[in-house]
């Protein structure tokens, strides 16, 4: 597992490049979203949470399948299976390490929304760990879309298409909880959401990790 | 497929037909105008069981797509194939019926009703695993993805419906159109019924398309006939 | 909102005839396309 997990580390750190390409492209989504609404200062930052959420979403469309393209280049996926390995534990290597990229994405994209829309929080761990959770959610299905889409034709229409629906849930929660934590939370309700978000995450992260297998048999 | 009675699912739609007949005029013509609602409450007997199949067609989708994967029987993935269309047919209609009750009503075309966004979250899930089908050309990949993706999103079902529940509830208390009092029951009992049989010879034809479909791939007809000129 | 809906027969007869139509074409297009694969 540890040998899976630090391959896919080891991969995206060759591929660094590729990762800051991604963070200027959700860079320049938030900016659009603001040149989509205008020069509102407090329209802007009230929707800062959206934004964020939102362009992170769309960042996510780029690394997940880019998480599967080594395979397919080198038709290395059929040469995992042989190995004697779990493919349950390939996949939870590839979603940890999407995970990872997912939140530092994130966390990178904070400043760039803070700027923009002058909506900054005191309580950046707790900003930080709604972004690592909201990211586990997309990262688990995600992980397993990319693998199926990986393999077809349409693959850049039809992961978006098949991961957005289904991660509603955790977008409204993330995007409510940081909404929280930017804007204020009188209600406390903030617990909430992070508890509805973590069971999001670990939901999908059991369910997708155990029809993995299903995917990418041959 | 099951063609011991290959008329069967014509007789079911006709008796859908028919009972819908009554059931809508009944509802329309014979049941009493509700007291604040008016008139516009007529749309509930065809609504409220459009959504009662809705989730019953929703169930048995999902309840294929488990034993697919369980059996590798192609028969289910048939049925797997047919009850993603019709489950989205049966949630296309919910979101228009819904638009059309809501306008008068709220006065908006969409009120981001919880139960109505689920059943949007969940057609476009739905497509976008027809959508997958049709990418997909080796059989057995395809099934098994579809039957995949149909477990995941069928479970983020509820999830979906209780965070909207929730994200909307912070904005406007909810109301939910009133329980209805036994002068309505009769229209939506038989139109309940009267879609039933329309969904479940809609579903049983569907997947007799798709089995016959599979059956020509895998062993496509002749494309020229004996005799002739290639 | 509290008051009285007036009206609303037209809403009340789109919904219907939606949903009618709707059944209606989609049970043609499954026999043509049952049609279809006979063949």
């Amino acid at each position: 597992m540890i040998a899976a997990l630090r391959k896919e580390m080891l991969l995206q750190w060759r591929t660094r490049t590729q990762l800051m390409a991604v963070f200027v492209f959700g860079a320049t989504a938030l900016l659009l979203f603001s040149f989509g609404v205008g020069p509102n200062s407090e329209v802007l930052r009230q929707f800062s949470a959206g934004f964020l959420w939102l362009g992170l979403l769309l960042s996510s469309t780029l690394t997940l399948a880019e998480s599967f393209h080594a395979e397919m280049e080198n038709r290395a996926l059929e040469g995992l299976l042989l190995l004697p390995a779990d493919p349950r534990v390939l996949y939870y290597g590839k979603a940890i390490a999407n995970w990872i990229q997912l939140t530092l994405l994130g966390a990178a994209l904070v400043p760039i929304m803070v700027v923009l829309y002058d909506a900054g929080t005191s309580r950046l761990f707790s900003l930080l760990a709604i972004i690592a959770l909201g990211a586990a959610g997309l990262s688990a299905p995600g992980t397993l879309y990319a693998a199926m889409t990986a393999q077809i034709r349409a693959k850049q229409t039809l992961l978006p298409l098949l991961l957005f629906p289904l991660i509603v849930p955790a977008l409204l929660a993330s995007v409510k909880a940081t909404s929280l934590l930017i804007l204020g939370d009188p209600m406390r309700t903030l617990g909430s959401w992070i508890s509805l978000l973590a069971s999001f995450d670990a939901i999908y992260w059991a369910l997708c990790g155990l029809l993995y297998g299903r995917v990418v048999e041959e | 497929m099951n063609n011991r009675f290959p008329r069967l699912p014509y007789v079911l739609l006709a008796i859908g037909a028919v009972l819908f007949l009554f059931g809508s005029w009944w509802g329309l013509f014979v049941a009493p105008a509700e007291v604040y609602m008016g008139e516009v409450q007529r749309i509930m007997y065809v609504h409220v069981p459009t959504a009662w199949n809705w989730m019953l067609a929703v169930i048995f989708t999902f309840i294929s797509a488990v034993v697919f994967l369980f059996t590798s029987d192609y028969k289910w993935d048939a049925r797997v194939e047919a009850g993603l269309e019709v489950s989205s047919l049966l949630a296309f209609l919910l979101c228009c019926q819904g638009s059309i009750w809501a306008k008068p009503t709220w006065g908006v075309w969409w009120d981001w009703d919880p139960r109505l966004t689920s059943v949007a979250v969940l057609l476009f899930a739905f497509l976008g695993i027809v959508a997958l089908r049709n990418f997909v050309d080796d059989a057995p990949r395809r099934a098994i993805w579809s039957s995949v993706a149909t477990i995941i999103a069928s479970v983020d079902l509820p999830i979906v419906y209780f965070s909207v529940k929730w994200w909307n509830s912070l904005h406007q208390p909810q109301s939910t159109p009133e329980t209805v009092s036994p002068a309505f029951h009769l229209p939506l009992r038989v139109n309940a019924f009267a879609i039933l049989f329309l969904m479940t010879g809609f579903i049983m034809l569907r997947a007799r398309i798709a089995s016959m479909r599979l059956a020509n791939e895998v062993a496509p007809p002749p494309l020229v006939e004996a005799g002739e000129m290639a | 909102m509290r008051g009285v809906v007036t009206g609303g027969w037209a809403y009340v007869w789109s919904a219907y005839s939606l949903t009618v139509t709707v059944f209606l074409v989609y049970a043609i297009t499954l026999l043509a396309r049952l049609r279809q694969e006979r063949r």
